[in-house]
């Protein structure tokens, strides 16, 4: 299964469901892990815009690594990280102008958006379909 | 490429080590300077294993197979009685110099090495010397560590023992230590590593502390990204995207 993540920041009510689907998705230590994906939401009237990962063609954060241990993978187009290869620097999490890149610091681990290995669960999980996913 | 380890038939790709090919193949060597993202140092001795002389004559070399290149028709054996032998007493070695690391005791203990057969070391710190804080600090490209001294008075250290100047605190040396020998302190707007204080940008947006200004001065001169992309922390990045995001919407 391998889908395409479509964000329309403009059908987003701000509900962070998102934000929770992401977390349970990726869980750390027995728990929901932190969330990679982020829905702001804007008051009055509900609304509200989501920020993930967009996945860049020539990426800062691949850029600025010095040991490539954020590599794309080429069946699902996502930037993962390659902890056995991470150094712990963070360059990424400071090089990212979108801010989509995160450190944890119990977990020591650099954690991003990875596309749920081809099906996003941001996605499936939305219900104003702000977050859609297509074959 | 047909690589025999331990009696089995292994497909080498081009560029593989001996500890490569076996770690992909599940063939269990242990390591403590092993590091995917850096390069080989071969330091630590754990990985050695016996190599068959061409034709099958002779004995047996032994070789670390972190920095030995798979060749087709190579025969390798990793863990005969000799290589037991040898790894037991690095790790005799290794426990005389950290008796209180969890890691070197796990390790001794499956070698057989209950107790170091040498006098353990005094004030004991917890360094087992596999070079990793150093050769991450190489791929940041900092440079401020190295290896100092011989035997049992080697240390990682800094130029002369006391000279910081090319740390930019990154703290990459102490996150990536797998024994967390290395100490760095965040305080406030502070961090002190190797002997030096270092000022953290203070995130224009939030106010909170981010990496250091060396850090960020080494990133922006090196990735050719702009000083100010390093004034803002991830959070507030991220934050200020939504909001650039809202404008475009004229929500």
């Amino acid at each position: 299964m391998n889908k395409r993540l479509q964000v329309t920041p403009a059908r987003c009510i701000g509900c962070r469901t998102c934000e929770i689907a992401c977390a349970f998705s990726h869980p750390a230590g027995g728990g929901p892990g932190p969330t990679r994906i982020r829905a702001y939401p804007v008051k009055p009237p509900e609304r509200g815009v989501p920020v993930v990962c967009l996945q860049c063609d020539s990426a800062a954060c691949v850029r600025v690594c010095p040991t490539q241990a954020l590599v794309r993978d080429d069946r699902t187009g996502a930037i993962l990280v390659a902890e056995d290869r991470c150094i712990l620097c963070r360059a990424c999490v400071w090089a990212c102008p979108w801010g989509n890149v995160g450190y944890d610091e119990g977990r020591k681990v650099i954690h991003k958006c990875d596309l749920c290995a081809g099906d996003p669960q941001c996605a499936r999980y939305c219900p104003s379909r702000a977050l859609e996913t297509f074959e | 490429m047909i690589v025999v380890i331990n009696g089995r038939d292994l497909h080498a790709r081009p560029g593989d080590s001996l500890l490569d090919l076996a770690r992909r193949t599940g063939i269990d060597i242990p390591t403590l300077c092993h590091h995917e993202g850096l390069e080989e140092w071969g330091g630590c001795r754990l990985c050695l294993v016996e190599v068959g002389r061409p034709g099958g004559h002779g004995a047996a070399r032994v070789v670390p197979a972190c920095l030995f290149p798979a060749r087709d028709g190579l025969r390798v054996d990793t863990d005969t009685p000799r290589i037991h032998r040898l790894r037991a007493g690095v790790l005799d070695l290794l426990l005389a110099r950290c008796p209180e690391s969890d890691t070197i005791q796990e390790l001794a203990l499956q070698y057989g090495v209950r107790r170091t057969s040498f006098v353990e070391r005094k004030n004991p710190d917890k360094c087992i010397l596999c070079n990793v804080c150093v050769r991450a600090c190489a791929a940041v490209g900092a440079n401020a560590i190295g290896t100092a001294g011989r035997g049992v008075l080697g240390e990682i250290a800094l130029p002369f023992h006391d000279d910081p100047a090319a740390c930019v605190g990154c703290g990459a040396c102490a996150l990536s230590c797998p024994t967390g020998a290395i100490e760095m302190v965040d305080t406030g707007f502070t961090r002190r590593i190797w002997q030096r204080d270092f000022e953290r940008v203070r995130c224009s947006a939030c106010g909170r502390p981010t990496l250091t200004r060396d850090h960020a001065a080494h990133l922006a001169g090196r990735t050719g990204l702009s000083a100010e992309s390093f004034q803002v922390c991830d959070r507030c990045h991220r934050e200020q995207a939504g909001a650039r995001f809202l404008d475009l919407l004229g929500k």
